[in-house]
Formats: structure tokens, C-alpha cells, sequence
């Protein structure tokens, strides 16, 4: 048995998200409930049929497995919950395809819900004790030392970043899940706030609350279900545990390169047979990170590689075509793995938004304090 | 650096059963490094060498020496620690001896500082418990040889129209 024979294997054949926003009478719970009833219906099963369950715990300590299983209605044979941070969603789907192949259970369903937004979670928290010692707070703090460094190698200004928040405020505004859908320019991006320096505040992910939910079940069930299957072709992960030896890591590729390779040795794919790419960012500097850790191009050439409207619906390879994380949602890339979805499925509801023909896609997901990077790519 | 001691309002570094010698190290001003018998250089500070699980080990002199490998100017206020501070600076060093340390740069503007730039810890003993580092320019001014011999500064940013510091990230 290698990873190839579990191509192909294993199905999403069921989506479901609640609208995105603040929410400040639902709990984070509630908001994976309805996030489930969504994909229930998506795909025609019923509640009791669930027999697996994968949940993301989130921040401020919601995604409790019990709680959540009690809120869903769910009693599951198997499952769990588990944090990779930022990495959450891949990793969840990836232990539920496993799963689901091996016989253990017929039908997973795999939730994340969060009030984040409405519960003011300020996401201060340190890496460690000693970076808290020198002000280094936040999950974005690695990727603004990333991009000071890129700047240095590279030769980049801020004007790179602000070129991936105005390129995902232009698919945002065209979708109506997103939250951020006023228009920005250039101009409006150079002249914002500063973060952290070199980040400007539009290089951030607009906190939401929400809920998203995947229904994933084998090839064979899913022929029986209402939508077509979205196949999971290959999947990859890879991880370093947290240490401050970890940090000389260069441009952090040794984590994001192999997640990348696993998945497309595993679909037996190349960079060229892949339609469109979804990277969870949470900040800008993760789309460079997407692009050139993930073998788009080579390291220090995303700025050329990006012009000429290369990664725009119509491009050789549409990104964050949803609006990312600084303008659609802030659901550390279940949001991305569900526009996937509807895109293979040829349903995005603004039909400008739609990548014409398109058959493969990856998403992949990258977090930052505990070192985890994963891929999926999926077809129809 | 004169610290106002009585009170310090920032977070310390958590010191534990490994680490304490090397704290204890700072505190006299005179860092001592781990390393193994096979000559790792051990940090953070394990029971065992992260490299080859060796579990014998001396403490040698650290040269305080470094390299500023990344860093970042910090305009949101995280902690009320840093309330009169902002925007101040964060660095990570890549120290001589092969390690990276996180710190902050004292001595010069932020406007001054730059990825490559060399510089040496110097240390503030800010509780009666801890002594921390900082690091400062080694003088004269000495930087790493940079790949492509152009750079971009903090003095070439943008100068965004409101510079005011929000205390939380919203309200966009």
C-alpha cells in the first residue's frame, strides 16, 4: 500500500457554509451546526447516517468534539478534534480520507465553526515566552519577518503585497460571501495603517465568524449521493515541530515543499495539469509562499510571475479567486477548500466568478505557531 | 540601558529546569552556550541534544555576536508593555555560533536598521530575577555581504496618510 493507491479513493461530496460576518448571538458551536445542515443538504444525507467526526478546535476554546457532536446531533464512531492552527481544515480532511478508505466508518462529516470576531479574540498570544519577552505577538509575526527578509533577497517592496490584497479585494467584490467588498486600490493600500511593519493592515485577515463543513464519504458511496463527487486526488502534509531552533528555516520552504510534492506525486500530477490554486494566507506574504514554496515558480520570481493578469480567472492559474483571507473570510482556508468545491462543480453562484473548465485544483494551508503545512488537490 | 526597573511592565522569558543555566549566564553578563559532546550547539534547552540525543554536554562561552537576519516595526500594540514604545522594533539575530534568537535593537532608529547589519547582545537586567539582551550595531557600522547589493529601508515606506496606533485590529 502506497499514498497512490488512495487516489482518487475518497470524495467531498457534500459543502456547507453560513454566511460571514459577526454573529454575536451564535456561539462558535452553532455556527458549525449550521454549517452542517447546510452540507446535509448538499449532498441528501441524513444526520444519523454521520458516522465519523472530525472537528477543528478554534481559538477561544470552542470545537469541544463532545459539544460539538451533541450541537450537530451526531453520535460518531470515530473522529476526533485536533489544532494545526491555520493547517486545521487539510489536516481534518486528510485523517477523515484515511479513515474513511480503511472501512472504519461510512460517511465523515468535518466542522469548524468560530465566533472569533464577536467574542474579541485579539489573537495576542506569543510564540514563545522569549518572543513575548521583545513584543513579538500575533500568528502573522513569522510571515512579517518572512517578508522583510524576502525584501532583502529579493529586492521587493511593500508594493508586492499590496498587488495580492487588491488582486483578492477584485474577486471579493464580486462575491457575495465576502466581507470586505469595498474597492481597493494601490494607492489606498500604500496609504493604509501599518501592522507591522512592512505589513500594512489590509495585508491581514479580516476576523469573521462563521461555520463551514465538508461531508466526505469513498468513491463508491458517493456515486449514490445528490451532487457530483469532487475527488481527492492527492494529499500531502508535512510538519516540524515548534522549537526556536526552527527559525533559520530559509523562507520557511523546508516546511511548505514537501506537503506540495506528497500530494502531486500522490494524484500523479504537475504544476501544468492544475486549474486553479487556493492558498490559505491569512496574511499576503503566504500567497508568495503558495506560489513559490509550493513549485509554481521559483523562489524570488512571484512578482514577475504574478503580472500580466497570470493569476486572474482567464490566467494560466486563477488564485485566491474567492477573495482570500483579507477580504473574504477569515476560516483558515475552509473557505478556500469550499469555493474549490463549488468551482469544480461549476457552481459558483456569480457566474463571472467561475473558472471556466476547470478540473483540478489545489488548496493548500499553511500555519505558522505550530509548524504544519498540508495540500489537497481535488477534481471533478 | 536604563530601564525603569521598579516597574516593568513586560513579559519575561520563562525560565525552566534546562534553561536555567543559561539564564543564569545572562544574568552574570557573560552568556554561556550548550553544546553537546558531538559539538551541537543545543537551544532552546532539552533534556537531550535535538541533533543526536546526546545527553552529555559542557557550557561554553557564547560570543554575544550576530547577524540581523529579519526584523519588523511593530505600530499595533499587543501588550500594554509596550504602550509608550510604538512603533518599536523586533529582530531575530542569527547568532555566530549558528543559532537564531529573537530580541530587539537598542542604540540607533529603527530607521537605521537593516537585515545583514552586525551586531553583539547587550544586557538589562530588568527584574531582580532576569537579566534580558538586546542587541546593539557593532561600531563601525558592519553588514553581511547582501546577494544583490540594493536594498529597501524602513525610511523607504510609504507614508500611510493615518499613522495613528489602533489598540486592536479592528475597526478597519
Amino acid at each position: 500500500m502506497s499514498l497512490r493507491d488512495l487516489k482518487d479513493k475518497v470524495c467531498i461530496v457534500g459543502v456547507g457554509d453560513t454566511p460571514q460576518g459577526a454573529f454575536p448571538d451564535k456561539t462558535g458551536d452553532d455556527l458549525a451546526a449550521e454549517a452542517f445542515s447546510n452540507a446535509l443538504a448538499d449532498c441528501g444525507l441524513k444526520r444519523e447516517e454521520i458516522d465519523a467526526l472530525f472537528v477543528q478546535t478554534s481559538w477561544g476554546g470552542q470545537g469541544d468534539y463532545r459539544n460539538v457532536g451533541l450541537t450537530l446531533g451526531v453520535q460518531p464512531k470515530v473522529g476526533g478534534a485536533a489544532s494545526r492552527q491555520h493547517a486545521t481544515g487539510c489536516y481534518l480532511i486528510q485523517q477523515a480520507a484515511l479513515l474513511l478508505n480503511a472501512g472504519m466508518a461510512n460517511y465523515a462529516a468535518v466542522v469548524y465553526g468560530t465566533n472569533q470576531r464577536s467574542n474579541r479574540n485579539l489573537f495576542a498570544a506569543a510564540p514563545s515566552e522569549l518572543h513575548a519577552a521583545y513584543g513579538i505577538f500575533n500568528p502573522s509575526w513569522e510571515w512579517v519577518f518572512y517578508y522583510r527578509r524576502y525584501m532583502y533577497l529579493y529586492g521587493t517592496d511593500e508594493s508586492l503585497l499590496g498587488q495580492i490584497a487588491v488582486h483578492q479585494r477584485k474577486y471579493a467584490r464580486m462575491n457575495p460571501k465576502a466581507v470586505q467588498r469595498r474597492p481597493l486600490t494601490m494607492e489606498d493600500y500604500l496609504s493604509s495603517r501599518y501592522v507591522q511593519w512592512p505589513l500594512h493592515m489590509y495585508d491581514y485577515a479580516y476576523i469573521t465568524d462563521g461555520g463551514h463543513c465538508f461531508i466526505l464519504t469513498t468513491a463508491e458511496r458517493a456515486k449514490d449521493l445528490k451532487k457530483p463527487p469532487i475527488y481527492i486526488m492527492g494529499m500531502g502534509t508535512n510538519e516540524v515541530l515548534p522549537s526556536l531552533e526552527l527559525y533559520d528555516v530559509h523562507l520557511r520552504r523546508s516546511i511548505h515543499e514537501p506537503s506540495g510534492k506528497m500530494a502531486m506525486e500522490m494524484g500523479g500530477v504537475s504544476h501544468k495539469d492544475i486549474d486553479a490554486l487556493y492558498v490559505m494566507e491569512s496574511y499576503t506574504p503566504g500567497v508568495i509562499a503558495g506560489l513559490e514554496n509550493y513549485g509554481f515558480c521559483r523562489e524570488g520570481e512571484a512578482l514577475s510571475w504574478i503580472a500580466n493578469g497570470r493569476i486572474d480567472i482567464g490566467g494560466e492559474l486563477p488564485v485566491n479567486i474567492n477573495g482570500g483571507e483579507t477580504s473574504e473570510t477569515y476560516m483558515v482556508g475552509w473557505q478556500n477548500t469550499c469555493d474549490a468545491v463549488r468551482q469544480l462543480r461549476n457552481e459558483a453562484q456569480e457566474r463571472s466568478r467561475q473558472i471556466p473548465n476547470a478540473e483540478v485544483i489545489m488548496c493548500t494551508y499553511m500555519a505558522t505557531y505550530f509548524e504544519h503545512a498540508g495540500c489537497l488537490i481535488l477534481r471533478r | 540601558m536604563a530601564t525603569e526597573k521598579k516597574d516593568y511592565d513586560k513579559p519575561v522569558p520563562l525560565i525552566e529546569k534546562w534553561s536555567q543555566p543559561f539564564w543564569d549566564s545572562i544574568k552574570t553578563h557573560r552568556p554561556l552556550i550548550r553544546k553537546c559532546k558531538n559539538g551541537h550547539v543545543n537551544f532552546p534547552y532539552t533534556a537531550l541534544c535535538g541533533r543526536c540525543g546526546s545527553h552529555e554536554h559542557q557550557w561554553v562561552p557564547l560570543s554575544g555576536k550576530g547577524t540581523i537576519f529579519s526584523f519588523a516595526i511593530y505600530y499595533q500594540l499587543w501588550h500594554s508593555g509596550w504602550k509608550d514604545d510604538v512603533p518599536y522594533n523586533a529582530v531575530l539575530v542569527e547568532l555566530d555560533e549558528g543559532i537564531q534568537v529573537p530580541g530587539d535593537v537598542v542604540g540607533i532608529k529603527n530607521e537605521e536598521i537593516d537585515v545583514g547589519m552586525r551586531v553583539e547582545m547587550t544586557f538589562d537586567d530588568v527584574t531582580p530575577e532576569v537579566t534580558i539582551w538586546h542587541f546593539q550595531p557593532l561600531e563601525p557600522l558592519q553588514f553581511a555581504a547582501h546577494p544583490l547589493g540594493r536594498r529597501y529601508r524602513y525610511e523607504d515606506r510609504p507614508k500611510p496618510r493615518d499613522s495613528a496606533v489602533s489598540a486592536t485590529m479592528r475597526g478597519r
